[in-house]
């Protein structure tokens, strides 16, 4: 974790112009100095100078913030907001602890190897009880509603099978280059394995053998999100040593969220550690990786005369543009795909709204920051929506659901074996 | 910066069942009280901070004049305030009280297509509002830097300017009338909503930049004209900053009235180069970015007589946009100002004072030389079409004999200024930072005139008191 005084380094650059007002989503709903980064700052401030405590309204206010950069992105003093206030939520859990519910999910149940999958495996087993089946799409409604679950809401039902539980081939393969990995992360195992059985096909389709080590566990951003480095870096340390030994070239992680995490986040929890170092520099997202492969194997396009174009947008995950400053690969990618028509949204790297666990806590909140995104998407008329993090994923298809659209959330994975192998060549 | 010493301890003016009135007044859901929220309300984009009470965010004029009711009969001040982008702390609550948040006031009530006018609440942001009358083909030119997230209601009572102004005015010559709430509480309306009207005293041009210290403006009749056609970017590069200047006179007096004409000294350029590499000489004098607009056709005459005119004069390079897109990357310089700038040193004493547009080679020499004088780095840039210059001063805030040092050179920057014929500020308002200054521009039998109104206007010092005026309570 960042010192104190390199904090407060952080803290002073805010002169405090307010540009953040014009690009924070949060603010746009609220329309709260708290709710903005120049506000959240000043506050931070006074809690290094002692002028305001671990209050609970200061950890509302750090924890109304979806983490999506923007603000960062725009500030001309390059003020990083957004980091600021994971590090003030971490002081404020060493401070006063973590809330019985979070400690309670994110110390026993998220931090436990075997907790989470035993309850998940109960759950999928149960749901049906509390949750009814919405029809057409793989989701559920809940029969009535629970503390953080809206009775509305779209909720993806747990798969009963685990991803991690399947079992790979695994055949021989003596190039080293061609020994990848899989990052499945929580949403692909526990609630859309077809996302992961999408990525297995596609990298067994360009030769890779892939490993899928069932030693790995969540990524931990969430636990990190909360301010609970704690929980975050023993699982960063699980996900490194499940991946250690099986002599990979590169890991791939088809979720944004835990591709920023594995990628960059270690690096901070760890930052001289240097196998988290090595481990960090074979982490990689979809859509770098198969552009690779792509552009050097036109022959795979498929012929795709008389067939009718697909209309489709793409949406920016925060952790991918912002962070990692991906935004060209997964245009380039999806430019280039057959029976594709690519339509840019009005603000693509707007946030859905979904911020992992803001989305629980602030779930209102999150629905009306979502609508503008929604609008946008209606607009382009698009057929599919597509994006490669889970968070999104979940948020944009509890959305489209509300709406009843026509529009399908599909991830950059599955639209890229749609329409490269979709009529099983 | 030097002002700093005006915040200061003091009892608190509001107790809670004043509070509780308010709330009702307001509604729960409208009035906050916690610190979070206090210290979130009590500072603007000066960086200076006042001990805010309470913070309120009224929905209509009848709340405003309830809440100014109390104030008066309960003796504490009230503090308009928009989205607390200003740069002099104009809604900087510093005799703490009430800050009274206005952007709640969001409406964008009629635009009148027939006529070109618009009647808009105070708290529209002004970008939003730019956005939907340049749809309808109308244009409201003010522009000041933060028209993004800065509020109409806001450069109303600063009368906020921008880079446009060289062409189309400030904010007071699209001002037509006001809805005011006064400072005693009665509701008043100023001016007209037409084009020509002189019945009784011009009491809208007295609200426009009176910085929330006379009465709370709660609505807004605008004029729009039509919005150009087209515009076009160049931007010219000087050896010398003295041939920079002979440029803008000529342009001008060769009747081109460019929409923009911004200028950049030698030392911001080498400032921008050095934080981004764009690849501006880093021997050049100054440099000028210049846009026209008008009809499609005019364009090119403009811009090829601009192009002569500095031709004739000792020029660097010319560069000029082809598109929308080349227009950006030639005002990337100009925009990557701001935190460049930062890398010189951590706080910026920011002014805006103006100068007859033939003072401003003379100014800048000279407030280079107070700066190095006093061993200060010093950037000048700004609105070179209507003389109005940003010279900022780069210091350590926390360099104690620095600070001293700043205090005293921009206090001999203003005394040039006057000299010069000029004013202390364009386009900022006076609020906190320049009210030590105003008598340097101001004889005292005008300052006292001002202060009469005031007083007449607002027998208690309710409204923003400590702004404007050297000592309060007048």
């Amino acid at each position: 974790m960042a010192d104190l005084s390199s904090l407060k380094e952080i803290a002073d650059k805010c002169v405090r112009c307010g540009i953040c007002q014009s690009v924070c989503p949060v603010f746009a709903e609220l329309q709260k100095e708290t709710a903005v980064a120049r506000g959240k700052v000043s506050l931070i401030k006074k809690l290094f100078s002692r002028e305001v405590g671990y209050s609970k309204k200061l950890s509302t206010h750090l924890l109304q913030c979806l983490g999506c950069g923007a603000c960062s992105e725009n500030c001309p003093n390059g003020v990083k907001a957004n980091e600021l206030i994971l590090a003030a939520r971490a002081l404020l859990v060493e401070n006063k602890g973590l809330s019985l519910r979070k400690w309670l999910f994110l110390r026993k149940i998220l931090g436990s190897v075997y907790l989470l999958p035993m309850l998940l495996k109960t759950g999928s087993l149960l749901q049906g009880f509390i949750l009814k089946k919405v029809p057409k799409e793989s989701g559920l409604h809940l029969r009535f509603s629970l503390p953080y679950l809206d009775r509305y809401r779209f909720i993806p039902s747990l798969t009963t099978t685990f991803f991690l539980s399947r079992r790979l081939n695994g055949e021989k393969v003596t190039n080293d280059q061609k020994r990848v990995g899989l990052f499945a992360g929580c949403s692909i195992n526990y609630l859309y394995p077809e996302i992961g059985e999408s990525t297995l096909r596609l990298l067994t389709r360009y030769q890779f053998s892939v490993r899928l080590p069932k030693d790995q566990t969540c990524c931990g951003l969430p636990a990190y999100g909360s301010g609970d480095v704690e929980t975050a870096k023993f699982l960063a340390r699980r996900n490194v040593e499940g991946f250690r030994s099986l002599n990979l070239s590169q890991i791939v992680v088809p979720c944004a969220s835990c591709f920023y995490f594995l990628k960059e986040g270690y690096l901070k929890l760890f930052p001289e550690d240097e196998e988290v170092r090595s481990f960090s520099e074979k982490i990689v997202e979809p859509s770098t990786f198969f552009l690779n492969f792509l552009n050097t194997s036109q022959q795979d396009r498929r012929r795709h005369g008389g067939y009718k174009k697909l209309r489709l947008t793409y949406h920016d995950p925060c952790h991918l543009r912002r962070r990692m400053k991906i935004y060209e690969e997964p245009r380039r990618l999806l430019e280039f795909l057959p029976g594709i028509e690519f339509v840019e949204m009005k603000q693509p790297d707007r946030c859905c709204g979904m911020g992992g666990s803001f989305n629980l806590v602030y779930y209102d909140l999150s629905k009306k920051i979502l609508q503008r995104k929604l609008d946008d998407i209606e607009t382009t008329k698009a057929e599919y929506v597509t994006t490669s993090c889970m968070g999104c994923i979940i948020q944009l298809r509890d959305g489209v659901h509300g709406r009843k659209t026509k529009t399908e959330v599909v991830h950059l994975v599955e639209i890229l074996e749609r329409t490269m192998y979709s009529s099983g060549d | 910066m030097t002002t700093r010493h005006l915040v200061h301890d003091q009892p608190p003016r509001l107790n809670r069942n004043l509070i509780k009135q308010i709330r009702v007044i307001c509604g729960e859901e409208n009035t906050f009280s916690s610190k979070e929220d206090l210290i979130c309300y009590g500072y603007d984009a000066t960086n200076l901070e006042g001990p805010a009470e309470l913070v309120v965010f009224p929905k209509t004029a009848n709340e405003i004049s309830e809440i100014l009711g109390l104030a008066n009969k309960f003796k504490f001040p009230v503090v308009p305030r928009g989205m607390g982008t200003g740069f002099t702390g104009g809604s900087v609550p510093i005799q703490g009280g009430v800050v009274l948040v206005m952007t709640r006031f969001n409406r964008v009530i009629e635009i009148d297509k027939k006529n070109l006018i618009a009647v808009v609440e105070p708290g529209v942001i002004t970008g939003d509002f730019q956005k939907q009358v340049e749809a309808l083909g109308f244009f409201y030119p003010p522009d000041p830097a933060s028209q993004l997230y800065c509020t109409i209601g806001g450069n109303v009572a600063e009368c906020a300017g921008g880079p446009r102004a060289v062409k189309y005015g400030v904010t007071k010559d699209y001002v037509l009338g006001l809805q005011v709430v006064l400072p005693t509480g009665e509701v008043i309306h100023t001016g007209v909503r037409t084009m020509k009207g002189v019945v009784g005293y011009d009491l809208t041009k007295l609200f426009v930049g009176s910085e929330g210290t006379l009465g709370i403006i709660t609505k807004i009749i605008l004029r729009l004209i039509p919005l150009p056609e087209a515009r076009q970017t160049l931007m010219v590069v000087f050896h010398k900053m003295e041939d920079a200047a002979i440029a803008v006179s000529n342009i001008i007096s060769s009747k081109i009235i460019p929409s923009t004409l911004e200028f950049m000294d030698s030392a911001s350029i080498q400032c921008v180069e050095d934080y981004l590499n764009l690849g501006l000489p880093r021997d050049a004098g100054a440099l000028l970015l210049i846009e026209v607009d008008g009809d499609r056709e005019i364009l090119p005459k403009y811009i090829q007589k601009i192009d002569q005119l500095t031709l004739e004069l000792n020029r660097y390079e010319i560069k000029i946009a082809a598109n929308d897109q080349g227009a950006e990357i030639l005002w990337k310089a100009r925009k990557a100002l701001s935190p460049a700038s930062y890398r010189l040193n951590p706080t910026k004493i920011a002014e805006d004072i103006t100068v007859p547009r033939d003072q401003i080679v003379t100014f800048i020499k000279e407030a280079k030389r107070i700066a190095e004088k006093n061993h200060l780095k010093i950037i000048n840039f700004g609105h070179a079409g209507d003389g109005n210059i940003h010279t900022s001063l780069m210091i350590d805030d926390k360099n104690e004999d620095e600070k001293r040092k700043a205090g005293a050179a921009i206090e001999e920057i203003f005394k040039l200024t006057i000299r010069l014929g000029g004013t202390l500020s364009g386009e900022h308002g006076v609020g906190l930072t320049k009210a030590p200054y105003i008598d340097l521009e101001l004889d005292q039998v005008t300052i006292e005139v001002m202060k009469k109104i005031k007083k007449v206007l607002d027998p208690n010092n309710i409204l923003n008191p400590g702004k404007i005026f050297k000592e309060w309570p007048i």
